[in-house]
C-alpha cells in the first residue's frame, strides 16, 4: 500500500465526506452516515450497503482503522465496532483540503477577472 | 423489512458477511427506525435507496473478497466447499437428485393425481436451471471435486451425436461382423456408441493441461485420478434414461436407479482413499444398472405386447452398456496408474488435500 498521500487524489464525494466526518475522532458506521449527510447538507445520503463498501475499500487502503469499542461507550442497537482515521488517513483528507484549496482559490481567481 | 435485510445480506461473500454482516444489520436497523419516526413516506425512501444501491454494493464486496484471496492465495468462494461436507455432498448430488429424481418423482405423481402439465414442466425447468446454475458456478469457481459429475451430464448426449455424426451409415451395421454372434455385434455397437464419453474425458482431461487458466483443474485430476470416474460417473443419469427408451411407465425404476446413483455418489465423497471411491462409484453403477435392468424385465410386456424381439435383446444390452462403463472406469485407473508413480497413490492424505 502507498502511503504517498497524493497518490489517492482526487477523493470521491462520499469518500470526502467519511473522512472528514472522522477527522474530530472516531465514530461508529450509524454516526458516520448521519454526519455524512449532516456536512453535504443532505446531498451525500448513503445507504448501509454503500457506506460498507466504502468503509471496507478504505480499511484495505489503510486510510481508515477499526476499532473494538468498550461497552460503556456503546448505546442501545449500536454496532459494536467504530472507526477512525490513521495516520495516513488523515494525510490524504488534509492533502484533499489543499487540492480543493487551490482548486477554490483559482476558481475564486478567474471569476474575479470576470467580473472585472 | 429488518427480516428481509438479513436475508438478503446473504447475497454477500461469506467473508464479507463476517466482517460487516452485524454492523450492516445494526445500521440499516438504525435506518429504519429513525425514518418510521418520520412517516411513511420516509420508510419507503429509506427502503427504496437500501434495495437499489444493494446489487452494486454486492458486487463490490465479491470484487473485494476475489482480489483478497488473489492476494492471500486463498479461495473465497463459498462453493469451495470442505470435502466430506454436506454442502459438497448436496451440490456434487444435484445433477443425481435435482435434475434426476425429483422430476421423474413430479411427473410420476402428475400422472396419478392429474397436475398440469405446464406445471411439471415449470417444475422440471426450474430444477434444470438449478443444476445449470450449479454447473456454471462449479466452472467459475476453478473446477472443485463437487463439481465433476456437472461435466458427465451431457456427455451421452454429445457421445450419441458423434456416432450419429462420425460413424459412417453403411458402418453402423457393422457388415464385418455379419458372422459375429448377437452378443459380439451389440457389444461393439454399444462400445462405438459410448466410447466417445470416454474420448470427451480424455479431451477436457488434455485441454486442461494446455489451457493455462484450467491448469488447476488438469492438476486435480492428475492428483486424484478418481475424478475422472467421477465424472463418467455423471454421464449415467441420461444412459439409464436411454436405456429405457420407448419402455411405458418406468419412472419408478428410474428414480430409484437415481437414488442409487446419489448414494454411490455420496459413498464416494465420504470415502478417504482411491479405491475406496472407486468401489463406491462402481457399486453406485452396478446396483443402478441392475434396478434398470429389473424394470426393463417387469416392464417389457406391457410396453411392447406386438414386438418380435426377445426381452433378452434388450436387458443384455443394458449389461453391455453397463459393461462399457466399468470397462472406461478401470482405463481411468489404468491410465493413471501407468503415468504417475506409485507412492503418490498410497498416499491418500496427499490426495485429499489437493483435491480439497
Amino acid at each position: 500500500m502507498t502511503t504517498d498521500p497524493l497518490s489517492y487524489l482526487p477523493l470521491t464525494e462520499p469518500t470526502f465526506y467519511i473522512l472528514l466526518s472522522l477527522a474530530p475522532g472516531k465514530k461508529h458506521g450509524y454516526a458516520i452516515m448521519k454526519d455524512v449527510k449532516d456536512l453535504s447538507r443532505g446531498r451525500v445520503n448513503l445507504s448501509t450497503s454503500t457506506l460498507y463498501t466504502a468503509v471496507g475499500r478504505l480499511l484495505d487502503q489503510e486510510l481508515i482503522e477499526r476499532l473494538d469499542d468498550d461497552g460503556q461507550e456503546r448505546g442501545p442497537g449500536l454496532p459494536r465496532k467504530s472507526y477512525a482515521l490513521t495516520d495516513l488517513g488523515r494525510r490524504v483528507l488534509e492533502a484533499e483540503h489543499v487540492r480543493l484549496q487551490g482548486m477554490v482559490r483559482e476558481a475564486r481567481l478567474r471569476l474575479r477577472e470576470d467580473g472585472a | 423489512m429488518k427480516r428481509l435485510y438479513a436475508l438478503l445480506l446473504y447475497l454477500f461473500p461469506r467473508v464479507y458477511r463476517e466482517e460487516f454482516g452485524e454492523e450492516l444489520q445494526s445500521v440499516f436497523d438504525l435506518s429504519l427506525d429513525d425514518a418510521m419516526a418520520s412517516g411513511g413516506l420516509e420508510v419507503a425512501r429509506v427502503a427504496l435507496r437500501e434495495l437499489s444501491s444493494l446489487p452494486y454494493a454486492v458486487l463490490q464486496a465479491h470484487l473485494r473478497e476475489r482480489r483478497k484471496a488473489k492476494m492471500t492465495g486463498k479461495s473465497a468462494s463459498r462453493f469451495d466447499f470442505e470435502p466430506g461436507s454436506r454442502n459438497e455432498s448436496l451440490a456434487a448430488l444435484a445433477p443425481f437428485l435435482l435434475g434426476g429424481a425429483l422430476p421423474v418423482l413430479f411427473a410420476y405423481i402428475g400422472s396419478a393425481m392429474e397436475i398440469p402439465l405446464w406445471i411439471q414442466i415449470v417444475f422440471t425447468l426450474f430444477m434444470w436451471f438449478l443444476v445449470v446454475s450449479l454447473l456454471f458456478i462449479g466452472f467459475r469457481t476453478g473446477a472443485p471435486r463437487w463439481f465433476m459429475p456437472y461435466l458427465g451430464v451431457p456427455l451421452p448426449i454429445i457421445s450419441v451425436i458423434a456416432f450419429n455424426t462420425l460413424v459412417n451409415p453403411e458402418w453402423r451395421g457393422f457388415p464385418f461382423l455379419e458372422d459375429s454372434s448377437w452378443f459380439i455385434r451389440q457389444f461393439v455397437h454399444q462400445g462405438i456408441l459410448w466410447i466417445w464419453i470416454f474420448v470427451l474425458i480424455l479431451l477436457i482431461f488434455l485441454l486442461t493441461r494446455l489451457i493455462p487458466r484450467m491448469r488447476v483443474f488438469h492438476q486435480r485430476l492428475r492428483a486424484d485420478w478418481t475424478l475422472l470416474c467421477f465424472i463418467l460417473y455423471g454421464a449415467l443419469p441420461l444412459i439409464i434414461v436411454f436405456s429405457f427408451e420407448e419402455f411405458k411407465r418406468e419412472e419408478p425404476f428410474l428414480l430409484l436407479s437415481f437414488l442409487v446413483l446419489a448414494l454411490g455418489g455420496w459413498l464416494y465423497l465420504r470415502s478417504t482413499t482411491p479405491w475406496k471411491k472407486f468401489w463406491s462409484l462402481l457399486f453406485g453403477m452396478t446396483i443402478a444398472m441392475s434396478i434398470a435392468v429389473m424394470g426393463q424385465t417387469l416392464l417389457y410386456e406391457s410396453s411392447f405386447p406386438f414386438t418380435s424381439f426377445p426381452l433378452w435383446t434388450t436387458t443384455l444390452s443394458t449389461v453391455i452398456m453397463w459393461m462399457w462403463m466399468v470397462l472406461f472406469m478401470f482405463i481411468s485407473a489404468a491410465l493413471n496408474l501407468l503415468s504417475r508413480n506409485k507412492n503418490h497413490l498410497q498416499k491418500p492424505d496427499s490426495v485429499q488435500s489437493v483435491t480439497g
